[in-house]
């Protein structure tokens, strides 16, 4: 009987004194070090900015619907692109997967107490708050009409909005960016424990690290961009714009060298995820570990050298674009491994098709046209004609919301019971996964066609032979918004009203199912017993705890029996 | 006889408007297979997994190997060779692209919010842009302003107007019709509206210039009119400035009591509206070599039945109009109409 009551407190659901009750009161939170409260604080944060974003897209989708001016204006149509894009790039999809997922599995998985520099980690929260401020005295101000962009002179000269406190904002987020991904660097580097060399690290890991690689080498430069920018806007020193002789291309080489790297800070962690949540809703070790975990890490660093595909058009040199072409190419190559290697983990595969594994195949879907359609783009006769046209807008789109947010929510269905202690309602949760899928597509896929025949983007009014790709999208952005809002609901719902469940309810083999749910204050009570990440040999199903245990190899002091002769 | 890829492909492409269409929609059709291919491949394999391995009562799953590196090799290598060939196709049409025809005319164009201006090798300006077809011409291109972009996805070109910098694109219009150009660099409230006509006309170059490419000097001030003679005819040899070109500068000509020639007798005018200098002017472009300024040779080629009388006129109110050395545009005698130019 004693047995079981510990392996209940250990391995169970944790029925009291567990993170979310170990204090109580606004400041327990606002001040606190606890990097899985840090990471529920970021999780209001992002969602909330994923849900403003998305009102402004359903409210740009609807001024769509008609050809002429409808119910916007120029102006406010063009404001509102512009925050849908600003506030979904630098306060949704960069922060979502590191700061969320990230921040509250990270030191779990290393089997640690916490990240490696606690109260690093809470500044970086209160950055991303005070950038957010000062996106919302945008939009109580004059607002923002550059396109999240800020391409110069039009930024610095000619724009009558709020520039300034937009790239503030963004500057000040860029630092809370530069935190997050030090502070994941050195925790990967040093609070590895014993039993766990580089190759044994869950593959979220190695996609985190490499993302903190671009974030800490690549933000600055953003930051050093936005800087200038305000300058050139205030004091006219002659930067970027012309009429004082600075140079606007300069502004677009300095703005996508971060830019483009910040495609993968975004894209990186969610292939992370989908690594993990594969293996373990197929119950199978990870297919080629060492090709996906390797092709992050490569990913991040050609990442760094492809920025110039954003400027085929721009009037940099022909040699300039014919390189950037071919490394472009380059990069397709260490995704395209991972999808394939992602297919045959699911190769006789113990596949169980719950919500996390719908998103899984969901997102190979997506990420697959999105990849894909990138090979247009990435050839240089072909992206002439597609530069800044809808094709682009639908192929960011597969891979930014296809991929990474198809995999946020995936990942917060996956780790929900870890979070919450308590498991979501699975039929329902299948219901949205489907109902965004359908609506992602409905949305998206119009657009290619559309921008093959020619529509540019960030177009207010547009030629009536493109009105029923737009009307597709609309409806598609509805059941889209529809999808996600009901995917929310099902996990609110979860956290107050859900099934109670077990530490290890999936039957996981990563460190952080190896604790009660939800963890307790200091997550392990116990010292972690630490396997291969993938070997889910070493759980086993205890009905005591209606969830799996890790099983604790036996150890013996002593030979138990007596030699038979005494080597001399 | 219908190509069938090519009636399936209006679909998703606009019309073949330029000599790039061919390679470049050849390739959008390649990747466009390649894509199909592999995408269906990789959705059918990964639901029927999903239904054969499903997780079920009775179902025990066979081993199966963790990595394989002559595989995964494989499907590094293989969709290598692909996408090399991708670039090198891309490449090859990108060449063509910035490669300008020798043939190719000069068409100016400039951008501004929220518009845009053609000046043709005649000095013409409009602002709906005509060519010719299989008329090659070279666009050069610079913004008043902002970042624009020039794009007809007829023609599959495209490239952003600076300002501050000149860039050339160049194409060879190859379907006779009227299309639409789209600025395509966000640059402002009236974005979407920096759409403007583009007509293909069947006439060859120069005669299609005549007909559709002509200033109206009835809906233009006449100085304006004459100043645009000016730049057509005599800038090239005659300041207005003081500066020194082959022929004499005409600052100062206007308000001048007297002239004197190599050789005949000088004149003397009274004022630039007495009938002996507008004479005098006049007689200089009809007839050149009748007198020569003195400190000039005699280069200036007869304009007798290139210009006519009221166009003589117009150079005389612009000579009146820049007898101080410097130029400026005079009021529109009525609101620029839409197409002012042709």
């Amino acid at each position: 009987m004693a047995t079981i009551t510990q392996k209940q407190q250990l391995f169970g659901h944790a029925a009291s004194n567990h993170y979310l009750d170990a204090s109580r009161g606004v400041m327990s939170w606002i001040f606190t070090l606890d990097h899985k409260r840090i990471a529920i604080m970021y999780m209001y944060g992002v969602i909330a900015s994923l849900f403003l974003a998305g009102v402004f897209a359903l409210v740009l989708r609807t001024e769509l619907y008609t050809p002429k001016e409808w119910f916007l204006s120029s102006a406010q149509y063009n404001q509102m692109f512009t925050l849908h894009g600003a506030v979904m790039v630098f306060l949704f999809i960069i922060p979502s997967v590191p700061a969320i997922i990230g921040n509250f599995v990270l030191p779990m998985m290393l089997g640690a107490k916490d990240v490696a520099f606690p109260r690093l980690n809470l500044a970086s929260l209160w950055l991303y708050w005070l950038g957010g401020i000062f996106f919302i005295v945008v939009l109580a101000t004059t607002q923002l009409d550059t396109g999240w962009t800020f391409y110069t002179p039009y930024s610095t000269s000619s724009s009558k909005t709020n520039v300034i406190a937009a790239t503030m904002g963004a500057f000040i987020l860029g630092f809370s960016s530069i935190f997050t991904g030090l502070n994941f660097l050195v925790t990967i580097n040093t609070m590895r424990p014993k039993g766990m060399p580089w190759f044994r690290l869950p593959l979220l890991l190695w996609a985190l690290y490499s993302t903190s690689i671009i974030q800490v080498l690549a933000t600055p430069v953003l930051g050093i961009t936005l800087l200038l920018l305000i300058v050139e806007r205030t004091l006219k020193l002659g930067i970027f714009d012309p009429a004082y002789g600075g140079d606007p291309l300069l502004y677009q080489h300095f703005f996508w060298f971060y830019s483009h790297p910040a495609v993968y800070i975004m894209i990186l962690p969610a292939m992370g995820v989908i690594s993990e949540m594969l293996a373990v809703h197929c119950r199978k070790e990870v297919f080629g570990y060492k090709f996906i975990a390797l092709s992050s890490v490569a990913i991040a660093l050609i990442g760094f050298l492809v920025w110039g595909h954003h400027m085929f058009t721009s009037g940099q040199s022909e040699l300039t674009s014919l390189v950037f072409s071919a490394i472009t190419f380059t990069v397709a190559v260490p995704s395209a491994i991972k999808v394939f290697n992602w297919l045959c983990t699911m190769y006789r595969g113990d596949i169980n098709l719950s919500t996390p594994m719908l998103y899984v195949m969901s997102f190979i879907f997506l990420f697959g046209i999105g990849g894909l359609t990138g090979l247009w783009l990435g050839a240089l006769s072909t992206d002439i004609p597609l530069h800044d046209t809808y094709f682009v807008v639908a192929h960011f789109h597969y891979v930014m919301v296809g991929g990474t947010m198809t995999a946020l929510l995936g990942g917060l269905f996956h780790w929900w019971p870890k979070m919450s202690g308590r498991m979501y309602n699975e039929p329902l949760g299948k219901l949205f996964c489907f109902l965004v899928f359908v609506g992602f597509n409905l949305t998206f896929f119009p657009q290619f066609i559309m921008g093959s025949l020619g529509m540019p983007r960030r177009y207010h009014e547009y030629a009536e032979i493109y009105q029923t790709y737009h009307q597709a999208s609309t409806w598609g952005a509805f059941t889209l918004g529809i999808g996600i809002f009901g995917a929310m609901m099902v996990l609110v719902h979860a956290w107050y009203f859900g099934r109670k469940c077990s530490g290890n309810p999936w039957g996981a083999a990563t460190l952080e199912w190896q604790c009660s749910s939800p963890p307790s204050f200091h997550n392990f009570e116990h010292r972690v017993i630490v396997s291969e990440p993938y070997d889910f040999g070493s759980v086993v199903y205890d009905e005591s705890v209606d969830g799996y245990i890790p099983i604790i190899p036996k150890r013996e002091a002593a030979p138990s029996q007596q030699p038979a002769s005494v080597p001399h | 006889m219908i190509n069938p890829m090519q009636s399936l492909a209006q679909f998703y492409l606009p019309a073949k408007g330029s000599t790039f269409a061919d390679k470049t929609d050849f390739l959008f059709d390649a990747i466009l297979w390649i894509s199909i291919i592999s995408f269906v491949a990789i959705v059918v394999v990964m639901c029927w997994f999903a239904v054969i391995y499903r997780r079920r009562p009775g179902y025990v799953p066979k081993p199966s190997p963790t990595h394989s590196t002559v595989l995964e090799l494989i499907w590094t290598l293989g969709p290598s060779v692909i996408l090399v060939w991708i670039f090198f196709e891309g490449a090859s049409g990108y060449a063509d692209l910035r490669t300008p025809d020798n043939q190719a005319e000069l068409i100016e164009v400039k951008a501004f919010q929220f518009g845009w201006q053609f000046t043709y090798p005649n000095g013409e300006i409009t602002d709906t842009l005509h060519l010719s077809v299989n008329q090659p011409v070279r666009l050069q291109l610079v913004s008043d302003d902002v970042i624009h972009s020039f794009y007809v996805p007829e023609f599959r070109a495209k490239m952003d107007v600076m300002p501050g910098r000149k860039h050339s694109l160049w194409f060879k219009p190859i379907l006779v019709g009227d299309f639409k150009l789209f600025c395509t660099e966000y640059c402002g409230d009236g974005h979407s509206k920096m759409v403007k006509d583009v007509k293909v006309h069947a006439e060859p170059w120069a005669e299609m210039l005549r007909k559709n490419v002509r200033w109206k000097d009835d809906q233009n001030h006449p100085v304006t009119n004459g100043h645009r003679l000016y730049n057509i005819y005599c800038a090239g040899c005659h300041s207005y400035d003081g500066s020194a070109k082959t022929g004499p500068s005409f600052k100062g000509l206007a308000s001048s009591t007297s002239r004197d020639f190599v050789s005949g007798p000088s004149l003397s005018f009274g004022g630039p509206d007495s009938d002996e200098w507008q004479n005098y002017v006049s007689d200089s472009i009809r007839i050149p070599d009748k007198q020569i300024v003195k400190g000039f040779a005699n280069q200036m080629p007869s304009f007798e039945g290139k210009l006519s009388p009221d166009q003589i006129g117009y150079i005389i109110k612009f000579l009146q109009a820049v007898d101080g050395g410097t130029y400026s545009e005079p009021a529109k005698p009525t609101p620029a109409p839409e197409g002012a130019g042709p």
